[in-house]
């Protein structure tokens, strides 16, 4: 199978490997970010932290 | 009222860092895979080296920083150290996983297989493997000051690895190239543009991981925040104590 590739094949695998991985690494910050949004204690830790909360 | 959501999102400098170092990706890629010149032996195939060589760079910069942040924790016991340290740590296991998946597609053409185990490529299978036990050691440790001191041990042993992965390929007979560009000056046999292309690339690999690693503390310091607050009891109602979120 692989040998069929062409040069130019390998070459986009590996770059849109490295796009792909960027991309994924932002989606996981978000979901950690929605899973600390999530959390009550949380944001009342955040929102003292900003100095609007007990 | 402070909104949580706001506090969490990105600040509005960190989205202009990131939107600048797409920019930048995308300039660097269209050298790497427009400008740069073919390779007299590999043909087309030189424009994977761009984005293998310069995520493997970056992976070790971040696990040698990982081990820096960990040293300094052991040090001074300050948390943020250890927030530091495992932003990087990720980083490192992010970049370093990615060296592996882009060096076994590079080598599938170039040395027609995906994977030997030679000393090179061993070294860095074995340093992936130690950032993964870095957060298994994480999950399995409770105690926030004895987690972090552990996880930090974990880092400086990786690190340690880097300087006989660097120059694996001189001292063994491996399937891997021989370096060509030598950190202390001794020569570089590469082309001129090849290797401006490549320290470009490199560039844009370490503003990534510049704006990951803003990003991932800022939730870190929230996350550790809270822990401490969950193991004083003093956040909702003092009903904390047993949920633990991992740093």
């Amino acid at each position: 199978m692989f040998d069929a590739w062409s040069q130019w094949t390998w070459v986009t695998v590996a770059w849109l490997e490295l796009v792909l991985a960027y991309g994924g690494y932002l989606v996981y910050l978000g979901w950690r970010r929605r899973k600390l949004l999530a959390d009550d204690r949380a944001r009342r830790v955040i929102e003292r932290e900003a100095g609007g909360g007990p | 009222m402070i909104d949580a959501a706001a506090r969490l999102r990105r600040p509005l400098w960190l989205r202009v860092y990131l939107g600048i170092t797409l920019l930048l990706f995308l300039v660097a890629a269209t050298f790497g895979l427009v400008f740069s010149p073919r390779d007299v032996n590999q043909g087309d195939l030189i424009r994977i080296m761009y984005a293998h060589v310069s995520v493997a760079w970056i992976g070790f910069v971040a696990v040698g920083l990982t081990a820096v942040f960990g040293a300094l924790y052991l040090w001074r016991g300050k948390r943020r150290d250890d927030v530091l340290a495992v932003a990087s740590a990720e980083m490192g296991l992010f970049f370093a996983s990615l060296t592996i998946i882009g060096g076994m597609t590079y080598s599938r053409p170039t040395l027609n297989t995906f994977w030997t185990w030679d000393a090179k490529l061993t070294l860095t299978a074995i340093m992936v493997a130690l950032m993964v036990g870095y957060f298994i050691v994480r999950g399995l440790v409770e105690d926030p000051v004895r987690r972090g001191r552990v996880s930090a041990v974990v880092a400086i042993v990786a690190a340690a690895s880097l300087p006989f992965n660097y120059l694996a390929a001189e001292w063994f007979r491996t399937l891997h190239p021989a370096k060509s560009v030598a950190l202390d000056g001794s020569g570089v046999t590469m082309d001129p543009t090849m290797l401006q292309v490549l320290l470009l690339n490199t560039a844009v690999a370490g503003m990534i991981y510049l704006g990951f690693m803003f990003d991932r503390v800022r939730l870190g310091r929230i996350e550790a925040e809270l822990e401490a607050e969950r193991a004083a009891g003093a956040v909702g109602g003092g009903a904390g104590g047993k949920e633990v979120v991992r740093v």
